[in-house]
């Protein structure tokens, strides 16, 4: 069997279809490399063997009955655990779910296995998807596989941290302000966060509604536009969601000698590590020489994202999480009323980020500091918006970096949560917008670790997103490097 | 900055309404950490207050508002930590009255 953990999706497929390889055997390949490499990961936190065993195993016999395979035939996917799996549980890295059984699949989880896509397993993640290094699961924290001493970032941490160790090929996560880039850029994997709206949230358990998008993890920017393209495209259970068809699944060559770039200039200064700044500027140099027009531009008000979200993001959650009252689903020790169960339910279901959250979310909604807090925010957030509006006239994407350093120690910054939340300053200010944003491995920093860069287009424009990420990979020549 | 703008008093109150019961313990540490966050968050009052048009991402459209069948009583009663006799067991959230 030619199948091996670091096989891109398009070729298991070719494998499978070629009858090399059969579904079950993919399945059984990536379910043992799972059984190995999970003890001291904690990437994945639900096994879902049985699921993508009968997945295979009806593949393989629709096979044999001469029907055509679809697209991510016989792939090993990881889906990040506040995606509701049914049957299976749901536990959004909470103890407030850690018995949890979804009593639906979400829309993307359907997608992905009529896509052919084999699920092997539930994926670890910062609680409720609050949190930038995997550390606030209630499960433990995921571990970086490229040094195990250090975070693989997060939301989407057993995400990133899964495709990176080549446990599966692919990954769902979810991103609110960077929870797909971020975890993207410490793992050295290529992290889509698509446009507001181009992938259902139907199953997608609440965050923060404005901002939480869906998005794919791969190792190549071929394998992350299969992904999309299996779970994009319209979804009458989720209002949100655009009237359009799915992405398609081949990605056009770069039209580079048409490409405008702008880069961001001010986010490769002071306070960015040297080996990001080198590898954006590289990124860039590439596309200039390859014929793109590269010029520095300047986002006036992206100074403010990172408030306006810690504003937004808590004030939404603490609306959305309300509905953990220990009545229809959730921990719950009881109580003798509705109010003190439900306060019982909270206050022992939820870890401390949550809670801090919760807590901002209320404050900045509460009366007399709304006009100062969340109506400040909503501006900032409109004129950061502008000003990519304005930014898009003038070049096609804007590059920059896509985290200020590359993975950072565990248990660092668990403890000072202005400094985690930093790791987010740049994955932000296209989310709020609802700008589709992807980031790319660029290079490594001394110590071995990977760092990565973030490009950012027009609405619906990821297309233009993986074919520029895929046009720099192929120069850039970093895919051949795997974590040890 | 300076001025604190949550006191032990406000404090307390939030938690109130998040239903939320903070230890005092919990309390040690998370009273100067949503401090440090606020100042933060603070910086947004220089932003001038231009036009309020709606915000957000400007995209997002509304289903006919139209019944559509919903989950089974079978499939969503499991998952509730407390049930009976095909409904959601809450307690008595009235004072006094019958029993």
């Amino acid at each position: 069997m030619s199948i091996s953990e670091w096989s891109t999706a398009s070729a298991i497929r070719g494998t499978v279809a070629k009858g090399e390889a059969s579904c079950v055997e993919s399945a059984r390949f990536f379910l043992d490399r799972v059984s190995k490499l999970n003890p001291s990961l904690n990437a994945i936190l639900t096994i879902t063997e049985e699921r993508a065993m009968a997945t295979a195993t009806t593949l393989d016999k629709s096979k044999a009955k001469g029907k055509a395979l679809p697209p991510l035939a016989g792939v090993p996917v990881v889906v990040k655990d506040n995606l509701c799996t049914k049957g299976q549980k749901t536990t959004c890295g909470s103890r407030m779910l850690a018995d949890w059984t979804a009593p639906y699949d979400a829309t993307v989880v359907e997608r992905l296995e009529a896509a052919g896509a084999l699920m092997v397993g539930k994926a670890n993640m910062d609680e409720f998807a609050m949190g930038s290094s995997g550390e606030t699961s209630a499960f433990g924290p995921a571990l970086n596989p490229w040094n195990r001493k250090m975070v693989p970032g997060g939301s989407s941490s057993g995400s990133a941290s899964a495709v990176s160790a080549g446990m599966a090929t692919l990954a769902l996560g979810s991103d609110t302000g960077g929870s797909v880039k971020q975890p993207a850029a410490f793992c050295g994997l290529v992290g889509l966060r698509p446009t507001y709206g181009r992938v259902s949230r139907y199953g997608l358990v609440a965050f923060a509604s404005s901002l939480d998008q869906v998005g794919p993890l791969a190792r190549n920017a071929d394998d992350c536009a299969l992904l999309f393209s299996a779970i994009s495209g319209e979804d009458p259970r989720d209002s949100t969601c655009l009237k359009l068809p799915p992405e398609s699944q081949r990605l056009e060559p770069l039209d580079v000698k048409k490409l405008r770039v702008g880069l961001l200039a001010e986010q490769i200064g002071k306070g960015v590590a040297p080996a990001v700044r080198e590898g954006v500027l590289k990124a860039a140099a590439i596309l200039e020489n390859g014929g793109a027009m590269v010029s520095e531009v300047s986002l006036p008000h992206a100074s403010y994202a990172l408030a306006a979200y810690y504003v937004i993001a808590p004030a939404e959650c603490s609306a959305n999480l309300a509905r953990y009252d220990g009545v229809r689903y959730g921990f719950s020790p009881g109580g003798p009323d509705s109010g003190e169960r439900a306060e019982a339910s909270r206050s022992a279901g939820f870890g401390e980020e949550v809670k801090r959250r919760i807590l901002a979310g209320t404050f900045v909604l509460s009366a007399g500091y709304r006009d100062a807090f969340y109506n400040k925010a909503l501006f900032a957030r409109q004129a950061i918006t502008r000003d990519f509006e304005n930014a898009f006239k003038e070049v096609d994407i804007l590059l920059g970096p896509a985290t200020p350093g590359p993975a950072f120690p565990i248990g660092e910054r668990s403890g000072d949560p202005m400094r985690m939340y930093l790791c987010d300053v740049f994955t932000i200010p296209p989310n709020l917008g609802g700008f589709p944003s992807l980031s790319f491995p660029c290079g490594f920093a001394s110590d071995g670790l990977p760092v990565g860069a973030q490009i950012s287009g027009r609405r619906l424009g990821e297309p233009l997103l993986l074919q520029t990420a895929k046009f720099i990979e192929e120069r850039l020549c970093l895919l051949e490097r795997h974590p040890s | 900055m300076g001025e604190k703008v949550l006191c032990p008093e406000r404090f307390e109150t939030l938690s109130k309404l998040a239903k939320l019961t903070i230890s005092k313990k919990e309390r040690e540490r998370l009273l100067p950490q949503l401090e440090a966050i606020l100042e933060y968050v603070s910086s947004l009052k220089a932003i001038e207050a231009e036009a309020a048009e709606e915000s957000g991402a400007g995209i997002s459209a509304l289903r006919e508002d139209a019944a559509q069948p919903g989950l089974d009583k079978d499939v969503v009663l499991p998952a509730s930590p407390h049930s009976a006799s095909g409904f959601f067991r809450v307690p008595k959230f009235v004072k006094g009255g019958h029993q």
